[in-house]
């Protein structure tokens, strides 16, 4: 649906060049995967660099919590800026309903507009009340210039490699083990609806295959960069990475269960299917949470962020690691985050669809609507971890392990066990095979 | 078939919050033994201190501790005066009660944000700094600076406290008593700040006192001292106060023992506030010479007992100037701590103890 | 007879010919001066049967004429009490004086602390090292000895800055 676009684009380019059947049909596919292949990458660098503009705004607040569930502000601003967030939120929504009742002449046009009206005016009134609440410094307009400068500055730094490192390793390892794989995932992933460049049968497996090439790359990286620090983080590393994959596999593995499939579209599909459109989130609690626990242990995120234990291991691994590495081995952890929000979303949280909407009904009418609730499902999914960043501390590494082999292990086969159970006693709870 | 290996941790490392070093033999994660090493702002003040009229001192006095200058100003200002045998007015020694537990407050807000981000938790080095700010904006309304007092004086204070004071203070304790449950929110209702602190860099009370343990450390350790009440000084007698006690001896005992100890500091200074005499000499005249004899005397800083050891000798120098420091006895009972440990515990063991690199390479 | 007394007693009627000087201070400070060669017995009398547990602090003084070595003990169960041990070291040129480390574990630091800065040597110290300066202290430019341990009275500072030149080997 979302690229459509490119086929069009595509056709209209080769009017005007008139080429040999063969080349035209060849040409015509390669243009369109590229151009396809751009847009994903595009997507995913530019969510990347606005999830880091977003832990970075969003965490601070958080840290002034009182307690653990509220923000410090002045609540009087709050409110006024929240009111008026939903006064301008309900205009939109009135005008855009009736700009889509004009458009597509159906009853749908104005309901869907007050829906927008009232999700953009809670939007609205969080971000206006947060902004007459407290404010802090900036750079640029919501501080969204500073990533930009940041990588930038990393850039223009002095590239490092330690006198006594081995070189060989530390240049390759990092870059073929760490900052390669994320960006091939890019054709895996879906960016709504069925718009996916890639739907291999073996689907997210190769996902999971392309992401445990990472404690390699850290092992690597970690034991040529000949620091104590650097070794003892790439063996926690390693450790940890390789205790959390099996949870993460099983977790996943009640889905592929119920859904006899490992395409990412299919299984996003079939959650529109099940009664009310309900996610399987919704119905394998157990086995959301131990992906939620082990996708965090993955990405190393708090309290799981033992390889790189500020504390006392300094930096961990990426202690060596300088001006543009260091950046890109920061980038690619924030990046691999964002790809396992993209594999939850559509596993767990149906994909781009909303529960009680109609798949058809979304896909006749409003195809490019895929893309913003997918989008917004995957920030939804990220605001999680940023929230845990906020409130938890880091565990230790006997504890970590403790945690994935004696708490998520046994839950992620229990999950297993109760999704078998109910898949016998009522097959069509988790709806119709794709 | 296992292979040791040495980690130096410092003398710039996250783990160390000041300048000294830790060289720990390691067996993979675990710690097999550990050697420390001071000295690297080593600074003579023992000798300075012998080498100038005592009042010149009290400004480096300040200085041996950053965090809490206010607590060593006030044992050297109290010994001398015992030296001199001074008696100054209930007005000032309320005022010095109602600053000095100010202090301690202060001191361990800087404690528990040095602690709970070395277990991880970057949102309680924030927060508590949030707070400690008040009370220097309040310590600096009252003396006209943030962490370099200079306040007190032989024979009383320096100045008058500022109209208003009272109040803000009372105000300023209520509002930190609200916050002190917002951190045992945020970190006792944790399961994983217990599970990083419970258990963790055992003492037991027979090392303890061993080992020359005092104040949190040591009634974290089973052992209800505290000098303001064995041997009371200004009117801590007057005052009704308990002296928290745990007897784990654990990092989470520390910090509880902490947590309490800044309960009892708020119920302190609301008492003294109460108490305060209106009228009162706030600063009276003082001898230039000190006499010929010795003092030992003790106070309780936050970080455990401080002491002064001075000796005069009819002279406006002091003869000698002995400063007793408390996290120097536990800097040197951390090896102790972090033999057998996991190198990832030593990090929240070594800030349970509360070190202060000022006061320990003096 | 309050509990400082108490002590004083126990520890006259024990070690009365080896105490040389014996007194109250203020209201709980006991002062009592010995000999370097009894100082570990005392000691062991103190920290055991009169129950003084902790070691707080071990100063050195220079009298010019001789060194002394403070000791200040305390018992943390309520009673305000502190036994105050001197000793007179009257060798000025090598000033010896007995570790207490295996009575008190805390003695260590504070003992190489007075080594360090005194140049008091402590015997039966089982790492005996400088501590607050540098290791290699002793193989600085010094002119003369005085400059090796700098709380001592007779201390000079050096005209110049300390360069640290290691001897040849």
């Amino acid at each position: 649906m979302v690229y459509g676009i490119y086929e069009d684009l595509v056709d209209g380019l080769f009017k005007f060049l008139r080429l040999d059947g063969q080349i035209q049909a060849s040409l015509r596919s390669t243009l369109i995967d590229s151009l396809e292949m751009t847009t994903i990458l595009l997507f995913l660098i530019v969510n990347t660099i606005m999830l880091i503009w977003l832990e970075r705004k969003a965490w601070p607040r958080m840290m002034n919590m009182r307690g653990i569930t509220f923000i410090d502000f002045n609540w009087f601003y709050i409110v006024i800026g929240f009111l008026f967030g939903i006064l301008f939120g309900i205009l939109i929504g009135i005008s855009s309903g009736i700009l889509f009742s004009i458009l597509f002449d159906t009853i749908f046009g104005i309901l869907f507009g007050i829906l927008f009206g009232i999700l953009s005016g809670i939007l609205f009134g969080i971000l206006l009340g947060i902004r007459f609440g407290k404010r802090f410094g900036k750079t640029w307009k919501f501080g969204l210039l500073q990533n930009i400068a940041e990588f930038l500055k990393f850039f223009s730094k002095e590239d490092i490699v330690p006198e006594k490192a081995d070189k060989f390793p530390f240049n390759i390892g990092f870059f073929a083990f760490i900052v390669a794989p994320p960006f091939m995932l890019g054709a895996l992933l879906p960016l709504g609806g069925e718009a996916v460049i890639a739907d291999p049968a073996v689907g997210f497996l190769l996902i999971f295959a392309l992401f445990s090439l990472y404690p390699v790359g850290v092992l690597i990286t970690g034991w040529s960069s000949n620091n104590k620090y650097s070794l003892l983080g790439a063996f926690r590393s390693a450790a940890q990475m390789i205790s959390y994959e099996i949870p993460l596999i099983l977790s996943v593995g009640a889905v592929v269960l119920v859904s006899n499939s490992f395409s990412l579209v299919d299984i996003a599909n079939q959650q529109t299917t099940t009664p009310l459109g309900l996610p399987f989130a919704i119905f394998m609690p157990i086995g959301f949470i131990v992906f939620i626990t082990a996708l965090a242990a993955e990405t190393e995120r708090v309290p799981f962020d033992i390889p790189e234990a500020e504390a006392e291991l300094v930096m961990g691994w990426r202690t060596e690691l300088t001006g543009f590495r260091y950046m890109m081995s920061m980038a690619t952890e924030y990046f691999i985050l964002l790809i396992g929000a993209f594999v939850g979303v559509s596993l767990f949280l149906g994909g781009s669809y909303l529960p009680l909407l109609d798949k058809a009904m979304i896909d006749t009418y409003f195809p490019l609507i895929n893309a913003f609730i997918f989008t917004a499902k995957i920030w939804l999914f990220i605001f999680l971890y940023i929230w845990i960043r906020s409130a938890l501390p880091r565990v230790r590494i006997d504890q970590l392990l403790d945690i994935g082999w004696k708490r998520l292990l046994p839950l992620a086969i229990l999950n297993i066990i109760i999704v078998i159970i109910v898949l016998v006693l009522n097959p069509l709870i988790f709806g119709e095979l794709q | 078939m296992s292979e040791q290996m040495f980690i130096h941790m410092g003398p710039q490392h996250p783990v160390n919050h000041g300048l000294w070093t830790l060289k720990v033999r390691t067996e993979g994660e675990k710690v097999i033994d550990c050697e420390i090493l001071i000295g690297y702002i080593f600074r003579m003040i023992e000798k300075i201190a012998e080498s100038r009229p005592f009042n010149t001192f009290q400004p480096l006095a300040d200085r041996l501790c950053y965090v809490s200058a206010l607590s060593w100003e006030a044992s050297y200002i109290l010994a001398l005066e015992k030296l001199m045998g001074i008696e100054v007015s209930k007005r000032v020694q309320y005022l010095r009660v109602i600053l000095l537990e100010f202090q301690r407050i202060a001191s361990h807000l800087t404690w528990l944000s040095a602690f709970t981000v070395d277990v991880g938790m970057i949102t309680m080095q924030v927060i508590t700094f949030r707070e400690r700010e008040y009370i220097l904006d309040l310590l600096e309304h009252v003396m006209g600076s943030r962490m370099m007092y200079n306040y007190f004086r032989v024979g009383g204070l320096k100045h008058d406290i500022p109209f208003g004071f009272e109040e803000d203070a009372l105000a300023l304790t209520y509002h930190l008593d609200k916050r002190f449950e917002e951190y045992t929110d945020m970190c006792d209702k944790s399961r994983i700040f217990r599970l990083r602190s419970k258990g963790v860099g055992i003492l037991n009370k027979e090392d303890a006192l061993n080992l020359g343990a005092t104040g949190p450390v040591l009634r974290a350790s089973g052992i209800q001292a505290d000098i303001r009440k064995i041997e009371p000084y200004l009117v801590y007698d007057e005052l009704d106060f308990d002296i928290p006690v745990k007897t784990d001896g654990d990092c989470y005992s520390r910090y509880r023992v902490r947590m309490e100890e800044m309960h009892q500091s708020n119920r302190i200074i609301r008492q003294a506030l109460e108490k305060l005499p209106e009228e009162g000499e706030i600063n009276q005249k003082a001898p230039r010479k000190l006499p010929k004899g010795e003092i030992y005397f003790r106070t309780s800083d936050p970080r455990g007992e401080g002491g002064f050891y001075i000796i005069g000798n009819d002279d406006k120098i002091p003869y000698r100037v002995k400063i007793k420091s408390p996290a120097y006895s536990h800097l040197a009972l951390t090896s102790h701590l972090l033999r057998g440990v996991k190198v990832a515990d030593i990090a929240p063991i070594v800030a349970s103890i509360d070190l202060c690199m000022g006061e320990i390479d003096r | 007879m309050t509990q400082t007394n108490t002590h004083l007693s126990h520890l006259k009627t024990k070690y009365g010919g080896k105490i040389i000087e014996a007194e109250i201070q203020g209201q709980n400070r006991i002062k009592i001066r010995v000999n370097a060669d009894d100082l570990v017995e005392i000691m062991e009398y103190i920290a055991n049967e009169l129950k003084f547990p902790s070691l707080e602090a071990v100063s050195g003084v220079d009298w010019e004429t001789h060194f002394e070595v403070v000791y200040h003990i305390d018992r943390w169960d309520g009673d305000p009490t502190i036994i105050q041990v001197q000793v007179k070291l009257e060798n000025r040129d090598n000033p010896e004086v007995p570790s207490v480390t295996s009575i008190w574990a805390s003695a260590d630091w504070h003992e190489r602390e007075v080594f360090d800065l005194y140049g008091i040597r402590i015997t039966n110290h089982p790492n005996l090292k400088r501590l607050l300066l540098p290791e290699e202290w002793d193989e600085y430019e010094h002119k003369h000895i005085s400059e090796l341990y700098p709380m001592r009275r007779d201390y000079k500072l050096p005209e110049k800055p300390f360069s640290f030149k290691p001897h040849p080997k």
